[in-house]
């Protein structure tokens, strides 16, 4: 056998890495030629203000995906940790509170919100690891659940009114960058570190790839579920207070489209929806060329209705791009095989 | 026959029956109205749409497959046929053309999900999502946006089509409509179909375990091609009968796009659960009715409508958990 060379391994290893970063800039060079105010600055400033959200809700939603199920009740926990973060902090701004008080009551609030999505996401994991339901379907209940909770405590009406100290953590910038996407960093870098540093990392694409192997291996796979479901949340409820503090509002029904874009955004980064794959880099790519995209078709003055078009269309495309291109290589090792033990027949 | 009585006595459907009576008996007593045969009347007719999506809903779910777009699909087919007939100027088209074609377009649709699920083996669940969420940009982007109000004259003479009326006690009149035989008539051809012939008995196999069935000998691309048409065929019905009762027709009904989750709980509720062979015809129809007698009434006893979104999803959440039987393998929440 010969040799590979190094470029080459590195080129097998990162192929879908280099496919979509190809993407990337094929879309970015399409947009800023089709629209002149797409390069300027203030257009990339906004898009880093944008980015986060759907940034957290995918690293949530690729998380589950690794282990073959959906959470469908990203959006759900997102808005309700929102909800009770914005309550906390709406009545202390409106007590007058200031300097000390102010700063627990904001971390009061924080700590409020994460707990929501500690227990929202410990609820839906207990519930898929134990019962083997599909996490589809227990999801989907469970959105109803957590969103039907958050329509109760603000009876249906938008909560707003925080802080502007808080409000200012979504608004503006540090270093150079939106504070916003400094979170959306670490999260990403978090994940990184989970998925490749650590036990779990290789536990989670274990028991995607094969749960009954995984079991037999001695991994306790109802752990791994719960951790992800619960880690999952974490990401949701931190995203939930990033909304809080752009937007300085909280609603129950907010961005309900999310599920579907973060979904998309897994998917677009070479997630695999069976589950046993995932990789950062590429959802990071991912998250930029849909932001690009998104954005784009916001300047050429396409509208909502083209865009949810766009994204339809999009995600089967991709869906069936990554089927063809696995069925190709499929057939040509099976050719290549076949002709191997052709030539050992003759010989 | 009382051999099959007995049998019944035993189903999770039966359970589900008692349940709706004693939740019929324990809203009666708070609130006397409930047991007129008016307000049966009108619960029926709150429950024709639902009844049919419900229904394709649970073929899908039988095969052992998702369909997220139907609903979708349904308010495609019926605002693009309508649009059309609007837009050559025929009102006076009769009712069984506007029909075929809605069906003709609902098929079409169901057979490109069936395309991508089959062909290209992908995953049901998201392939759906994403055609709900083209089809949901192509409505408006590329059809039209606007509100249709008058509707072409035989859809009109259906909506105010009864069999026969019924009063309130306060005088307020209540109907039977006539779709409620478009239901009938399906729910009657589905069961027949999944019960008693060899094609449903295919269905249910595939649902099951799809690898055994193809080693049976079971062609699965092709049932499973006819259950998607199938269904197509009946939100095609679904979405004119929908139109009618509506007396207009809009691209996004409320009451269909998002409501996805209401037909899933009936579905499952109706022990079409667990995206596994086991769909029952009868317990669908018993769920539809349940969810939506829980749903119009909840109103009445009081409780607040924004209630209603946590009381559907823990109903959901309840019927699914009492589904896990016994201690199975854990298969990691795999669809």
């Amino acid at each position: 056998m010969q040799q590979e060379s190094t470029m080459r391994v590195f080129y097998r290893r990162n192929t879908d890495t280099i496919r979509l970063l190809f993407i990337t800039i094929v879309i970015f060079i399409t947009m800023s030629s089709l629209s002149s105010r797409f390069l300027r600055p203030n257009n990339f400033l906004s898009m880093g203000f944008q980015i986060p959200e759907l940034g957290l809700y995918s690293i949530a939603m690729m998380l589950v995906m690794i282990t073959g199920g959906r959470d469908l009740s990203i959006v759900g926990i997102g808005n309700l940790s929102c909800i009770v973060a914005a309550l906390i902090m709406r009545d202390g701004y409106a007590a007058g509170l200031a300097g000390g008080a102010m700063i627990m009551n904001i971390l009061l609030g924080v700590m409020a919100a994460l707990l929501v999505g500690v227990v929202c996401g410990l609820f839906n994991g207990i519930i898929v690891a134990f019962t083997g339901l599909p996490s589809m379907l227990v999801t989907m209940a469970t959105s109803y659940i957590f969103t039907g909770i958050g329509v109760v405590l603000t009876n249906g009406e938008a909560i707003s009114k925080v802080y502007p100290e808080y409000v200012y953590f979504g608004n503006n910038s540090a270093l150079g960058l939106p504070i916003p996407l400094w979170f959306l960093i670490a999260a990403l870098l978090i994940t990184w570190l989970l998925l490749n540093k650590t036990r779990y990392g290789f536990e989670i694409k274990m028991v995607g790839s094969n749960p009954l192997a995984s079991r037999f291996s001695g991994i306790n796979i109802h752990s791994v579920l719960i951790k992800t479901y619960l880690i999952s949340g974490i990401f949701c409820a931190v995203c939930g207070l990033e909304i809080l503090a752009r937007t300085d509002s909280a609603k129950a029904n907010y961005a309900l489209t999310y599920t579907f874009q973060a979904i998309l955004c897994a998917v677009l980064g070479a997630t695999d929806p069976n589950g046993g794959y995932g990789k950062v880099s590429t959802l990071v790519l991912s998250l930029i060329s849909m932001q690009l995209l998104s954005s784009g078709f916001n300047m050429l003055r396409l509208g909502t209705y083209f865009k949810e078009f766009a994204w339809g269309v999009l995600l089967l495309v991709v869906l069936s791009a990554n089927f063809l291109n696995n069925e190709i290589s499929r057939r040509r090792y099976v050719a290549k095989m076949n002709k191997r033990a052709a030539q050992e027949d003759g010989s | 026959m009382s051999v099959k009585l007995k049998s019944f006595v035993k189903t999770s459907q039966f359970a589900l029956l008692v349940l709706f009576a004693g939740t019929w008996i324990v809203f009666g007593l708070i609130n006397p109205s409930i047991f007129s045969v008016a307000s049966f009347f009108s619960l029926t007719r709150a429950c024709i749409v639902p009844a049919l999506f419900s229904l394709a809903l649970m073929l899908i779910m039988v095969l052992g497959s998702f369909d997220f777009s139907f609903t979708m699909v349904g308010a495609f087919a019926s605002y693009c046929s309508i649009f059309i007939i609007t837009e050559l100027g025929l009102p006076q088209t009769p009712l069984i053309v506007l029909l075929l074609i809605s069906i003709a377009i609902a098929v079409l649709l169901e057979i490109v999900n069936w395309f991508l699920i089959d062909k290209f083996k992908l995953q049901p669940f998201i392939t759906t999502l994403g055609t709900h969420s083209m089809l949901k940009g192509m409505i408006l982007a590329f059809v039209s946006t606007s509100f249709i109000y008058t509707l072409p004259d035989s859809l009109r003479k259906l909506s105010t089509n009864y069999l026969t009326t019924a009063k309130f006690a306060d005088g307020t009149e209540a109907v039977l409509h006539i779709g409620i035989l478009a239901v009938a008539i399906m729910y009657a051809l589905v069961h027949v179909l999944l019960q008693h012939t060899s094609f449903g008995r295919k269905v249910y196999a595939i649902g099951a375990n799809e690898e055994a069935a193809r080693r049976v000998g079971i062609n699965v691309s092709k049932v499973r091609f006819f259950t998607f048409c199938l269904a197509g065929v009946i939100v095609g019905i679904g979405g004119i009968i929908h139109d009618s009762l509506a007396r207009c027709t809009v691209p996004l009904p409320p009451d269909l796009i998002g409501q996805e989750l209401t037909f899933v709980a009936a579905v499952i509720l109706g022990c079409g659960a667990n995206l596994q062979a086991r769909g029952s015809v009868v317990g669908t129809f018993i769920a539809v009715f349940f969810l939506r007698f829980v749903s119009t009434n909840l109103i009445m006893l009081g409780i607040p409508s924004y209630w209603q979104r946590m009381v559907t999803g823990c109903i959901l959440l309840v019927s699914l958990l009492a589904q896990v039987r016994g201690k199975r393998a854990p298969q990691a929440g795999k669809e």
